[in-house]
């Protein structure tokens, strides 16, 4: 349900690099988006869809990187991938991990003119 | 022209970001112990404030931000248990952000408070992704709602520093697995600290208010009202 709010300030974000680097029209914007970060991707591109209109991101293209969540273990320093929200080392058991990655909302690049 | 490729790498909760960093800086420096309460809608977090300003009003300053998309029914309960309260209507918002925070801030006495309690719109999705610049994140599970919600909802889970089970003095009348339940907890979030009480019959209430004070005074808080 929050997809519209990220999406309105991804919106905002990207009228501010339009300003700030000169280009007028963008083709395409690319996500990078973990699976923990709490938003739906298909929400993400209904939202994109909904609030482009009218603005001058209008027609861009949406890509989104779904990114799977990836921990190291602090103990055995394997690093795996957390399948079933299972955040235990899934080499040695034990549950001292450090996220690597899975959590990201991020804006990763445009393609402009 | 022909089209080119920029590379940003910016996240797009920027704004939320540097709002929730200058709140947490803010509440840091006035040593004041802020807690984002999260939940599903009905699991006992306003009367967890309630009576966790009732435990403390006579040894630390409370003060609450409600969040609720509509009424100002909670804020009318805790103002009654004696604390500040700043309700926030999100509309139809599913959660709170740090700007709106940012607005409740500038208009608390911080130079005369101890702890914040921010009640944050029931809802295990959406709440995860809007950091408020609080010290902790807790998130509340009462035994009416299955064990297994850790496991269904892990973002808000896997960010909580702490979890209370709650309502648990009607373990004896429904079909919720403490077992399993600690289990699932440990899978998602090893490093929380869990409580597990019952504002109705009291029991594990000491503990939390407990726990409550000992990280207020670790921020330097005075530790009394005076």
């Amino acid at each position: 349900m929050h997809e519209v709010s990220i999406i309105q300030s991804l919106i905002e974000q990207i009228e501010g690099h339009m300003e700030e680097k000169g280009f007028h029209k963008v083709h395409r914007v690319t996500l990078d988006i973990g699976e923990m970060s709490g938003v739906v991707p298909d929400a993400l591109e209904f939202a994109f869809d909904v609030c482009c209109q009218r603005t001058r991101i209008e027609g861009a293209k949406l890509t989104i990187n779904y990114i799977p969540v990836r921990a190291r273990c602090s103990s055995c320093n394997g690093e795996f991938t957390v399948k079933g929200s299972v955040f235990a080392c899934s080499h040695c058991g034990r549950s001292d991990v450090e996220v690597l990655s899975g959590f990201e909302l991020n804006l990763k690049e445009m393609e402009v003119d | 022209m022909a089209s080119r490729v920029i590379r940003i790498e910016e996240n797009l909760l920027k704004k939320n970001e540097a709002a929730a960093s200058e709140n947490r800086k803010l509440l840091t420096q006035q040593k004041i112990l802020s807690l984002n309460l999260l939940s599903s809608p009905g699991s006992g977090k306003t009367t967890l404030v309630v009576k966790t300003i009732e435990g403390l009003r006579s040894e630390l300053r409370l003060a609450v931000i409600e969040g609720d998309l509509q009424t100002r029914f909670d804020a009318e309960k805790v103002e009654a248990a004696g604390a500040p309260v700043i309700q926030v209507n999100t509309g139809n918002t599913c959660h709170l952000d740090a700007q709106a925070i940012n607005r409740c801030l500038a208009r608390l006495p911080l130079d005369s408070l101890d702890v914040l309690l921010i009640e944050n719109v029931g809802n295990l999705v959406c709440p995860a992704a809007f950091d408020l610049g609080e010290h902790m994140k807790v998130v509340i599970l009462s035994v009416t709602e299955g064990e297994d919600k850790p496991l269904k909802y892990p973002p808000i889970f896997r960010a909580a520093e702490v979890v209370v089970v709650s309502k648990v003095d009607l373990l004896p009348h429904v079909d919720f697995d403490l077992t399993r339940c600690r289990r699932f907890l440990k899978e998602v979030a090893p490093a929380a600290t869990v409580f597990k009480l019952s504002c109705k019959s009291g029991e594990g209430l000491r503990e939390w208010l407990s726990w409550i004070k000992e990280q207020a005074s670790k921020l330097g808080t005075p530790g009394d009202a005076a």
